[in-house]
This record gives structure tokens, C-alpha cells and sequence, in this order.
């Protein structure tokens, strides 16, 4: 979810106006009330917990327009609704950063500018009403953390963290916590489309991406790799690739580097400084380069689906038509967000501002607009499939000591992420497995506990998770160890 | 995560809370009696909006349908409630076109419905629907949401929910589609969210509710599914009435709606005469034409009428009424009566002569048969060419034994017999085929005299030895122990009727009295000074007859009474109770017509009748000696 005022959410305002806003300071944004659930975490399948929690753009309503008290709160990896990572004074550029910007903790009590990689914002959150406000875990590896931390803690602000990689192993105890995988998706590799491009082997990325400026890179040149020293492609641009990843702390990065890290490499894939840090899965980032022709990125599929209007099957997301997501964040709020009368909201036409004016990158239908990107899925080219995961307590699937939502006898692990036929059930009844018995039903495939497939796993949130980009895939781990 | 209460407790049936009311499962338990208690706009909370009427948050009803588009007003599977539903009332805004279905959990202590826990039933799902066809004909003013097979589960939703126990309450769950809003993204308009809501009472015990409903079923309750009424055409007959017993009969019928499609299920009983007939005809297709076979109808008599008529019975959950056709009258008729054969032998001369010579008698039997057996319960007469020639021959064997002296001179060769049987309804009647007769010439001239005698008409005489000279002198009247009337009786011997009527016919014998008067005053007697004639009666009447006709008196009958079967009918005339002379009516003998006394059916000879006569007279009556007359009349037929 992205932090706004009560008025204003997708498809889902008017049951906002009834919900119980709880004592505390004031805030800008809402503050997630002592009932709610709250996760953090991932960029990549923040939209997916987003729809299934809110609904999409298209209409389709989520778990909170339901009209119950407690809500499903995402907290996005990005303070940006368009998932754009913000930057302080200093911008992008790696330097000085101001105090309490960059990657480097503790910074922020100093009075003169440090040194770091780059000067991201740092944004904040409020996880609870109440508190004061903390660092907003941007990417898998900051989510997960920031859910062990709490139930290091027992503070129970964090309810889930959002992930896409395996992330078991940063827990202190992995075994406390379970996870359900609720999507998969491409991933593969963003050029611009014009691009100097050519196919790129798994090998071929480890070795571009290690590539550093003073020293011999894996094509037995010096320096960051040109095109000309791919084999097979001496033909080629003899400009410098320029390797763009996503920031180390994100699940992207790590699935990315253990990915590409094949048998040959003795350790895992770590950037060199022929390559540049962006945004997680911001196809914005080929764009920004000043030689786009030379710019590659890994790409979630999924965001690409959601920049172009797509299902996680690659169909248009409203019938016959399909409707991004994003829209042109420098236009003014009614600038842009209304579309003529019986229009789309985002026309056909590259106006800036204007009536269907779409993201400056300029993804328009599909039909009638070369795309000024390309996902590259061509035969040599690597690609794969990830599986996208939440992970939460794994005691508290059997903690029955509140109903998540009064008048539901249901807790809130078993009413929005898992509910097998094991552990307790509501009145602490030992669910033995068995269709039939203490409650328990059956879909033909799955086992649930009573009240059947928790929201994840409903063909409500499936048909969500498709129209945010992905494919629904669930399933449920009870007890998560380091390998997972 | 922290929460500031705790909740109750509740076993995974979820169903067995304290609280007031009937508690849900119980056995023939149903809190449902009516309309839901916040339907009538929560009694409780009388400041509510809309108050007593529909949920205030609500834009109307929504309607159930299976997979084929035909509505459902509950079904037997709270897994899957439906295949599809819509909404009524309130119309979906444009841009707003995608909905889904969630379920309330009613609260009573809560007024307000959307403060309601809710639990997710379905998908979003956009609308219009491309099939079937008659929800994609609702359009876009109509959310549709198409369903799975594990959407609108409330077998999940009964084993989490917290229900509301309370009487009214129980065993009700309400159903609601919402929309999403109107479209935000291609519009950009913000707008709550609309929900249409329809209540629904399901059992998800072991045992019926008390309105009946069964375990594991669940049925529309408010607002109140909309029913369809239904006709049952008349069911038509082939072949069409009337038909011989035995004949193989199809009765046809069909089943239409007053709206919608016609019933493609449910099923048509046929009836006669309120009987089953045949089994129950399952409908599988809209306007099916049914039928059921018989070749069983009964018979009786000459020909028995039956009353056909088809009821239907939808099926359940259906939104089809039940009906019943008006009745088609199918007649029976008696079995075609079997064809007999009747043959004639061969005529022969009675004095073996081999020769008819007028007037010499002939003799010819007639043979009857059935299927080739004889049959003799029947008659037979024997014609000539038309005309009658023997006397009928009552029974077998059926020989004539004819005189030619009526036959002319010739050759008959029209003389045939004809065979009646004595039971109509079973055999028919036959005519044998056509023989020969030659009648001769008499031997010899035959000789005829003629003979001649009348009868006369005869007459009706009726003789009484009384006259008013020498009346019949009855004792002195006594009074009674009341002082209310005075009394005398004596034998009345008789009156004599003489019938020389030839034939043997009816006569009706009539007795009228006067009023006695008193003797030897002068001038117009007083009404004291007279006994009316309705103060005189004849009863206890015997008869003696000379009639030779089987002579039945069964003794007095009542005035009216049938005298069929009697030779004589007596009547007796009580007297009346000391009536004034002044009365006007016509009590025992008297008034102005005579009173039936005899009624003979066969009245010839002589028929002497004796009696009783009684006289009753007022106590104001004076003293003397009063004479009257009493009239016989005979009238014959």
C-alpha cells in the first residue's frame, strides 16, 4: 500500500470512510491501527500484495474493500507509488551524501556531508499508530531483516515481510517463520530497443557485471567489457556495456546474482564499478542512461506487465483493451488521471500532460507503438522464472488469541496467508490433515483449515495477482530453514 | 500485532452460542419467521435511516441462477451456492463494471449493516456476461457475476463465522454483490462502492428446520424470491374421445410460464379422476410436450366418462409455480359388441310332404352363433321380406313352426331371421342371410267362416245401503276428559263399487262429507248448530274383491304414496279435531273436493269396502240430533 490520505486509494474508497481510525498522533499518511495487518519488503511483488489488499485499477476490488475492520497494510519498498527509489540533495550521483541519505547507517545525527555510494532518501514510515516513524525496508533483504528484527524483538509491528528470493537464511531463527510463494514470473534482461545488444549468455552477464575499470575482465580485455568482446561479436559496437543491477539489499539483486553465478565462478556475482546501482525492476533506468543502446538491465516480467497493461499471461488486462499502471508522475494530479468521456484514461497519443498522457518512457498500447524498451527473450539470451514469496511467524498460524476480524473466527495468518489442516484452528481444535474432520475442507487439490483457502490463495486475490503482472502460484511451507 | 479484546470462543460448528433465541442446529429449529429483523429497518435502532424498511445500505435484491441461466431460489449445495448471480432494484452506474460477491455475518446490536463482519465469496468479475443469454440481455445496467466452483462458499464461511444466534437472526446469512466502484482508472471518478444484498436461510444441521428446510439446503429469503406463475394446457386425447375399452390412449400436455422461459424442468403428473395416471413425466426442455400411455381406462355399463387433467410440480428451488390443467372428459365405451352369425335351415313342410300348400304350416330353425360357438341368451323372429311371420322364439333352440295362411301365393324369397341378444352391450344382433319359401296353392279350396262376438264398454255402480232416510246412526257423543272435544265412532258397512269395465282398468274411489246440521230448527243454522264435515273420518278400512287378477292390499296407505305393485289402495281420512263449522279447510272428509278413499289399479268385479267412521265435535256444539251426508265418487281411467 502506498501511504496516502483515507481519501484517496484505488478502487476501494468507500469503505474507508467507516474504518476505525486509532488514537495517536497526528500523521500525514495512514497508520496502520493495532489490528492490522502489516508487511514490507519487496519491490518486486509489492504491487501484487498491493492488488490483492486494495484492488486494482481496473475495478476489481481487494481484501479491504470487504468492509471489515482490520485491513491488509503493504507498506511499499519505494515512496513512490510509480516504485521509483528517491535520492537526496545530492541526487543520484554516487558522492557526498547529506547526513541521514545514502547506505551507510548512523549517519543521520552528523553535521557535515559523508562519503557513500549513493544518496538515496532513507524514506520513513509509521508501522503502527503510535509509534514514531522508521526506515522503510526498501527490497526483500530489508524487509526480511526488518521482520526478524521484530520477532527478535516480539514487538509484532511487522506482521509479513514481502520477498523474491529465498531469504531463510537471514533469519535468526529460520524455523520461526513459514512462507507461502503467491506468483512467478520472467526474468530476463531489459535493453533499450534500439540496442547494441546482442545475446547474452549467463557466463557472459556474471563476467560484464564483475567487470571493473582498472582491472581485466572476464573477456580477457581490461576494464568494463565492450559488445565487441562478446564472442561470437566482434563485429560488434565497440561502445562499453553499461550493466545496470538492482540495489544489493533487494531480493532482485540476490536471485540475479545467484542466478547468473554459474559453475565456472568460485564466488557470487559481486558488481564491479563498470556497473551502476538503480531501482530494483525500474525499466526507467535504461532511459536515464546517456547511451541507452548500451544499457542493460535485469527486469522483472512482471513490472514490465504491469508498465504495459498486461496479465501475468502476457494478455491485455481489461479485455479486449489494456490499461498501465503507471502514468507521466510530472503532470499534476487531473492532468492526466481522466480520460476523455468512454476513454481509457490513457489514450494512444505521446502528450505529455494531456489528456492519456502515459510514464515519459512512453509505454503505449501495444498494438500501435514500438516499445522504446525491449525484454530480451531471444534464443542465447539468458532467462529464467522466479517464484515470489511472503514470509511470516510460523506460530502464529495456531495463536488463537484474537479473531483477525470480529465476527470471523479466523486469525489473521489463517484469514489472509495460510490455513492448512495442521496446527489449531479457532478454539484450539487440532486439525488433524483430513478433509471432513475439525472443520476442514477440501478443493479438490489443497486441505484447509476451517473457512477454507486463505485470501492469498483465493480465485479473488489470483485474478489480483494476474492483473499486477504475475502468475498466481501458491503454495505453503510450514517451517522455513536456511535453504529456503 | 496486538488487539484490545479478546473474542468468544466458539466451537468449529460455530453454530452452538449462548444466547436469546432458538440457537442454530437444533433440531427443527429455524429462527426464521418472516422477514429478517433489520430487513424492517432495526427495531432496535428506531433513528436509523430508511427506518422500517429495506437495509439502509443496500440498492437492492439479487437473484440467483445455475450454470444454465434458469433462476434458483436456494439450492442443496452450500459449497457453491450458485453459478451466476444478479442484481434488482437499483442499477449499476456506468463505468462500474466489475463486481463480486461477499457474505454479511448479521449482528443485531449493530444498526448500521456495513459495520457487519463481511468474508469474501468471490472474484471480481466483470460485467455484462457474454452467456447465457439471458443474463447477457441484463447488460451493463445489471451486475452479473459469473462464479466458480468454490465461490459463494458458505461452508467455508459457516465454519469461521461468529453467527448471530438471536431469534430472527439465526440460520440467516446475507448474500450482497458489490461493485468496485465506478472505474477509477478510465475515469477517474471516485465513488463508493454500491452492494445489493438478499437475504438467504440455509441449514447446515442434521435434520430439517421447522419450515422445512433440509440439511444441507439453503433457500432465498428477503426479499422474497419473485415466482412465476404457470399453466398446464388442457391435455388433449389421441385418438381423441370417445374410444372402446381397451384402446391404447396418449393424453398430451404442456407447461408454460406467464413470463420468462418456459419450465425446462420439473415434472407432470397426469390424473383421472384424481387417481395417478401413469408416472410422474420429467421435463427436459422448454415447451416439451408430455404424454403418458394408457389402454387401462376403466369401463363400466354402457360407457364410462373419465376426467383427465396434469398437474406440475416444479422443480426445487425452482422459480416455477405449481399448477394444475383445466379437465379433458375422455369417454370409455363399452367394448364393441361381438358380431354373431345367425343362420336359417332349412325350411321344411310340418306334414312331410316336402310341399307348402297354403295354409299348411312350415317349419325352419334358426342357429345362432359367436366366434363360432352358439349363443343362445336372445331372441329370435322370423321375417318375410319386412313383415313379422312367427311369433319370437324366446329361446333356444329357435324353431318356428309357422302357418302359410298369411303368406301369399308365391315365392318368398326374402324370409330371413333376426337374432336380439338379450345382452346388447356384449353381442351384437344379426340378420340371417336370405331364404326361400314357395307357397302353393292350397290343395283344396279352403273353406273360411267368419265368427264375431262384442264386449260391451260395462260401467262403474256404487251402492251404499245408507241413505239419509235410513242413515248409518252413529252412538251419542261423549265428551272428552279435557272438555275439549266431543266424539262418537262406529262400523261403516260399506260402500259397494261394481266394475263390468272390460280390461281390467284403474279407478280412484273419493268420499266428501257435508257439514251435519242440526234437525228441526227453523231457519239457517248457527255454526254451533253444526258439525263440519272435516270433523268426519273413515279409517281402518277392509276390503273384499272379486277381481281374479292376482289381488295384492297391502292395507292403508298414506296420501301420495306409491300404489304401484297393489291391486287396491286404501287411504285412510282421519277426522279432523273439532274444527268449526266456520273452518275453510279440508281436514278428514270434509271441504269442498272429495278425499281419496280407494284406488284400485285393475278394478273389475265387485270391491266392497267397510271402515271406521268417526265424528269429532266442538264442546260449543249444542245439544240434538244432526244429520249429514257422506258422497262417494268413483272416477276411472
Amino acid at each position: 500500500m502506498q501511504i496516502k490520505k483515507l481519501a484517496v486509494t484505488a478502487a476501494a474508497a468507500g469503505a474507508l470512510a467507516l474504518s476505525v481510525l486509532t488514537a495517536g498522533p497526528a500523521s500525514a499518511d495512514y497508520a496502520p491501527g493495532t489490528g492490522d495487518a502489516v508487511g514490507v519488503g519487496s519491490d518486486t511483488l509489492q504491487y501484487l500484495v498491493d492488488f490483492v489488499a486494495d484492488g486494482n485499477h481496473l475495478g476489481a476490488t481487494g481484501f479491504n474493500a470487504l468492509g471489515n475492520v482490520n485491513r491488509l497494510i503493504n507498506f511499499d519498498a519505494t515512496a513512490d507509488a510509480n516504485a521509483r527509489l528517491a535520492y537526496g540533495v545530492v541526487g543520484s550521483t554516487q558522492g557526498s551524501c547529506s547526513p541521514g541519505t545514502g547506505t551507510k547507517t548512523g549517519t543521520g545525527l552528523a553535521s557535515v556531508f559523508h562519503v557513500d555510494t549513493v544518496c538515496q532518501l532513507n524514506p520513513t514510515i509509521v508501522l503502527r499508530a503510535g509509534l514514531r516513524p522508521v526506515q522503510r525496508p526498501n527490497g526483500s533483504g530489508a524487509g526480511v531483516g526488518a521482520l526478524n528484527n521484530d520477532i527478535v524483538g516480539a514487538l509484532k509491528n511487522i506482521d509479513f515481510a514481502r520477498s523474491s528470493a529465498k531469504k531463510g537464511s537471514s533469519f535468526t531463527t529460520p524455523s520461526s517463520t513459514s512462507r507461502i510463494t503467491v506468483g512467478t514470473e520472467n526474468f530476463v534482461m531489459l535493453t533499450a530497443a534500439t540496442t547494441h545488444a546482442v545475446a547474452l549468455s549467463a557466463a557472459d552477464i556474471y563476467k560484464i557485471y564483475s567487470a571493473t575499470t582498472g582491472g581485466t575482465n572476464g573477456f580477457g580485455g581490461t576494464g568494463c567489457v565492450t559488445w565487441n568482446e562478446i564472442a561470437g561479436n566482434s563485429g560488434g559496437s565497440a561502445n562499453v556495456i553499461v550493466p545496470l543491477y538492482p540495489q544489493t539489499a533487494s531480493g532482485t539483486f540476490s536471485f540475479f546474482a545467484s542466478a547468473t553465478t554459474g559453475v565456472g565462478q568460485v564466488t557470487a556475482l559481486v558488481p564491479g564499478n563498470c556497473a551502476t546501482a538503480v531501482e530494483e525492476n525500474d525499466p526507467e533506468a535504461i532511459a536515464q542512461v546517456t547511451s541507452k543502446a548500451d544499457a542493460i538491465e535485469p527486469i522483472s516480467g512482471a513490472r514490465m506487465n504491469l508498465f504495459l497493461g498486461l496479465k501475468g499471461d502476457g494478455t491485455n488486462n481489461a479485455g479486449s483493451s489494456a490499461y498501465p499502471y503507471f502514468v507521466d508522475p510530472s503532470c499534476t494530479y487531473g492532468s492526466n488521471a481522466v480520460g476523455s468521456a468512454g476513454g481509457t484514461g490513457y489514450g494512444t497519443t505521446n502528450v505529455s500532460c494531456g489528456v492519456g498522457a502515459v510514464s515519459s518512457i512512453n509505454f503505449p498500447q501495444p498494438a500501435a507503438w514500438a516499445p522504446a524498451v525491449t525484454q530480451q527473450t531471444g534464443a542465447g539470451w539468458w532467462k529464467t522464472t522466479r517464484d515470489v514469496y511472503i514470509y511470516f511467524r510460523n506460530a502464529e498460524i495456531s495463536n488463537h488469541a484474537d479473531q483477525f476480524e470480529p465476527g470471523i473466527n479466523q486469525n489473521l495468518i489463517r484469514t489472509l496467508f495460510a490455513n492448512p489442516c495442521s496446527g489449531t484452528s479457532f478454539g484450539n481444535v487440532a486439525l488433524l490433515g483430513v478433509a471432513g474432520s475439525q472443520g476442514c475442507t477440501t478443493d479438490g487439490t489443497n486441505t484447509f483449515g476451517p473457512g477454507g483457502a486463505p485470501y492469498f490463495d483465493t480465485a479473488a486475490a489470483s485474478a489480483l495477482i494476474s492483473s499486477s503482472g504475475f502468475t498466481p502460484a501458491y503454495s505453503f511451507l510450514n517451517t522455513v530453514t536456511s535453504a529456503d | 500485532m496486538k488487539q484490545l479484546r479478546k473474542a468468544a470462543i466458539a466451537s468449529t460448528a460455530a453454530l452452538a452460542l449462548a444466547g436469546v433465541g432458538i440457537v442454530a442446529g437444533v433440531t427443527g429449529a429455524s429462527a426464521y419467521t418472516g422477514t429478517p429483523a433489520w430487513e424492517t429497518g432495526n427495531t432496535l435502532f428506531s433513528s436509523a435511516l430508511n427506518y422500517p424498511n429495506l437495509d439502509q445500505n443496500s440498492k437492492g435484491g439479487i437473484i440467483f441462477y445455475d450454470s444454465s441461466g434458469n433462476v434458483i431460489t436456494g439450492g442443496t449445495n452450500l459449497s457453491n451456492l450458485a453459478a451466476y448471480v444478479s442484481t434488482t432494484g437499483t442499477a449499476a452506474r456506468t463505468n462500474a463494471n466489475l463486481a463480486n460477491v461477499i457474505f454479511g455475518v448479521p449482528d443485531h446490536t449493530k444498526a448500521n449493516s456495513l459495520t457487519w463482519a463481511t468474508f469474501s465469496g468471490s472474484a471480481s468479475t466483470s460485467f455484462p456476461v457474454g452467456s447465457p443469454s439471458n443474463l447477457a440481455a441484463l447488460g451493463t445496467t445489471v451486475p452479473v457475476v459469473t462464479l466458480g466452483s468454490s465461490d459463494v462458499n458458505l461452508t467455508n464461511l459457516l465454519g469461521v463465522a461468529s453467527l448471530d444466534s438471536s431469534a430472527g437472526y439465526a440460520n440467516v446469512i446475507q448474500v450482497r454483490v458489490k461493485d468496485g466502484g465506478i472505474g477509477l482508472a478510465s475515469t477517474g471518478v471516485n465513488s463508493p462502492n454500491y452492494f445489493w444484498s438478499t437475504d438467504i436461510e440455509y441449514n447446515n444441521g442434521g435434520s430439517a428446520l421447522s419450515d422445512g428446510l433440509a440439511p444441507g439446503n439453503w433457500q432465498v429469503i428477503y426479499p422474497a424470491a419473485v415466482i412465476r406463475t404457470t399453466t398446464v394446457a388442457t391435455p388433449t386425447a389421441s385418438p381423441a374421445s370417445p374410444q372402446y375399452a381397451g384402446t391404447s390412449v396418449t393424453f398430451s400436455t404442456s407447461v408454460t410460464a406467464a413470463t420468462g422461459t418456459n419450465p425446462a424442468s420439473g415434472s407432470v403428473q397426469f390424473y383421472d379422476g384424481g387417481v395417478a395416471l401413469g408416472a410422474a413425466q420429467t421435463i427436459t426442455s422448454a415447451g416439451q410436450t408430455l404424454g403418458v400411455t394408457t389402454s387401462a381406462l376403466s369401463e363400466s355399463g354402457a360407457f364410462t366418462n373419465h376426467t383427465i387433467t396434469a398437474a406440475f410440480t416444479p422443480a426445487a428451488f425452482s422459480d416455477l409455480g405449481s399448477s394444475t390443467s383445466s379437465a379433458l372428459t375422455f369417454r370409455v365405451n363399452h367394448t364393441a359388441a361381438a358380431a354373431t352369425v345367425t343362420t336359417l335351415g332349412n325350411i321344411t313342410s310340418v306334414d312331410g310332404t316336402g310341399t307348402v300348400n297354403q295354409p299348411d304350416a312350415f317349419s325352419v330353425t334358426a342357429v345362432v352363433t359367436v366366434g363360432g360357438s352358439p349363443l343362445t341368451a336372445g331372441t329370435v323372429a322370423l321375417f318375410d321380406n319386412g313383415v313379422q311371420i312367427g311369433l319370437t322364439a324366446a329361446s333356444s333352440p329357435f324353431t318356428f313352426n309357422v302357418s302359410s295362411s298369411s303368406l301369399t301365393v308365391a315365392t318368398h324369397s326374402n324370409i330371413y331371421a333376426v337374432f336380439t341378444p338379450t345382452d346388447s352391450l356384449t353381442y351384437q344382433s344379426s340378420q340371417s342371410s336370405a331364404a326361400s319359401l314357395v307357397v302353393a296353392l292350397p290343395a283344396y279350396t279352403p273353406a273360411v267362416a267368419g265368427i264375431e262376438t262384442t264386449i260391451q264398454p260395462g260401467t262403474i255402480t256404487l251402492s251404499t245401503p245408507y241413505s239419509t232416510g235410513s242413515p248409518l246412526v252413529l252412538p251419542d257423543m261423549t265428551i272428552d276428559s279435557n272438555v275439549t272435544n266431543y266424539s262418537t265412532s262406529g262400523q261403516f258397512a260399506g260402500i259397494s263399487v261394481l266394475d263390468t269395465r272390460p280390461g281390467n282398468l284403474a279407478y280412484t274411489l273419493s268420499a266428501l262429507a257435508s257439514n251435519l246440521v242440526k234437525q228441526g230448527i227453523g231457519g239457517s243454522p248457527s255454526n254451533a248448530q253444526q258439525i263440519s264435515g272435516e270433523n268426519v273420518g273413515l279409517t281402518n278400512l277392509l276390503l273384499t274383491s272379486t277381481n281374479a287378477t292376482p289381488s295384492t292390499f297391502l292395507g292403508s296407505l298414506a296420501i301420495g304414496a306409491s300404489t304401484t305393485g297393489q291391486n287396491f289402495s286404501a287411504f285412510d281420512n282421519a277426522a279432523g279435531a273439532h274444527l268449526s263449522a266456520s273452518d275453510t279447510g279440508s281436514a278428514g272428509l270434509g271441504g269442498v273436493s272429495g278425499h281419496e278413499v280407494l284406488h284400485a289399479n285393475s278394478g273389475q268385479g265387485t270391491t266392497v269396502i267397510h271402515g271406521l267412521l268417526s265424528i269429532n265435535a266442538p264442546t260449543n256444539t249444542v245439544d240434538g240430533t244432526y244429520l249429514g251426508t257422506l258422497t262417494f265418487t268413483v272416477l276411472g281411467s
